[in-house]
């Protein structure tokens, strides 16, 4: 994509998100989050599964601040080591659909109502695979997603680098022991393989 | 002030969508006015409904917020993670299997 912004204001924003992962570095490590590479304007973040015994490094997520954040951040998945691109039958990123609804007989007067779990990772053919949620470049410039306009998110918290990381833990991490043995039996970790 | 009226309050560390603070917090509060304190205290009120909001533990699993906060019996060092969802999660078209960008 060409830098058709100030490229001194994607970098300056480029330059804070990246200090505050920094800043926190140590805890994100201890969740298995690392950062791998943050040359303007790509940063690299590695995701492994510490709760699992042998904690396998399940994906990097690689984060393109071009024109950000006049336009949402781009992202791919890739190989952490070999920096392929990762296609989505190499993720497994699943949101639980969880939805609050109103409940008058429970304190708070909400309860959490569970829904059958949604794949986040599509994969067109001839295009990478992408995360079909909020606060991405690809989700945003979907032809699916012509109601959903970056405006609308942008500047709320959604889309941030921290955000992003924090969905792609939640989703694509935490869940993983639920699904990594049904995974890893059908040998789809590396299809290459 | 009555004895019921009295309430335990402690300071709290919170990760509010990447920005660290340290709140106050009632334990007899459901832990969902975490989250509305944390986004007070590190200026996030972006107008989202209070169910775009989570709050994780240490080890990234979501925490019940009509639970009692006391109820967690969290360590006197915890760092709880209030972060905003993603949303979206693919729609009907994708799930039911096309290949093919939709129009």
């Amino acid at each position: 994509m060409i830098q058709f912004t100030d490229p001194a204001v994607s970098q300056a924003k480029f330059d804070a998100e990246v200090a505050r992962f920094r800043e926190r570095a140590e805890e994100y490590r201890t969740r298995g989050i690392l950062l791998l590479e943050a040359n303007f304007p790509r940063a690299v973040v590695a995701f492994a599964a510490v709760h699992l015994a042998r904690t396998p490094i399940h994906f990097a997520a690689a984060f393109d601040f071009t024109n950000y954040n006049a336009r949402p951040l781009g992202l791919q998945f890739e190989h952490p080591f070999t920096r392929e691109p990762l296609a989505a039958p190499a993720l497994a990123i699943w949101q639980r659909n969880e939805v609050e609804v109103p409940d008058p007989t429970v304190d708070g007067g909400v309860r959490v109502e569970q829904r059958p779990p949604v794949n986040l990772v599509l994969q067109h053919p001839g295009h990478p695979a992408m995360l079909c949620q909020r606060g991405n470049r690809q989700y945003h410039e979907h032809p699916a997603h012509n109601g959903e306009s970056w405006e609308l998110y942008r500047n709320r918290g959604i889309g941030t680098l921290a955000n992003l990381i924090e969905n792609l833990h939640l989703y694509g991490i935490v869940g993983l022991g639920e699904v990594y043995n049904i995974i890893a039996q059908f040998g789809v970790l590396n299809p290459q393989r | 002030m009555s004895p019921q009226d009295a309430h335990t309050t402690l300071s709290v560390a919170v990760i509010v969508n990447g920005v660290a603070a340290t709140i106050s917090v009632e334990e007899e509060k459901p832990l969902r006015d975490v989250i509305k304190t944390g986004l007070r205290d590190t200026d996030q009120e972006h107008g989202h409904p209070m169910s775009d909001w989570i709050v994780k533990d240490a080890a990234g699993t979501p925490l019940d917020l009509n639970q009692k906060f006391e109820d967690f019996h969290f360590p006197a060092d915890v760092v709880l993670h209030i972060e905003l969802r993603g949303g979206g999660g693919g729609s009907n078209r994708h799930r039911r299997g096309s290949s093919q960008p939709q129009r």
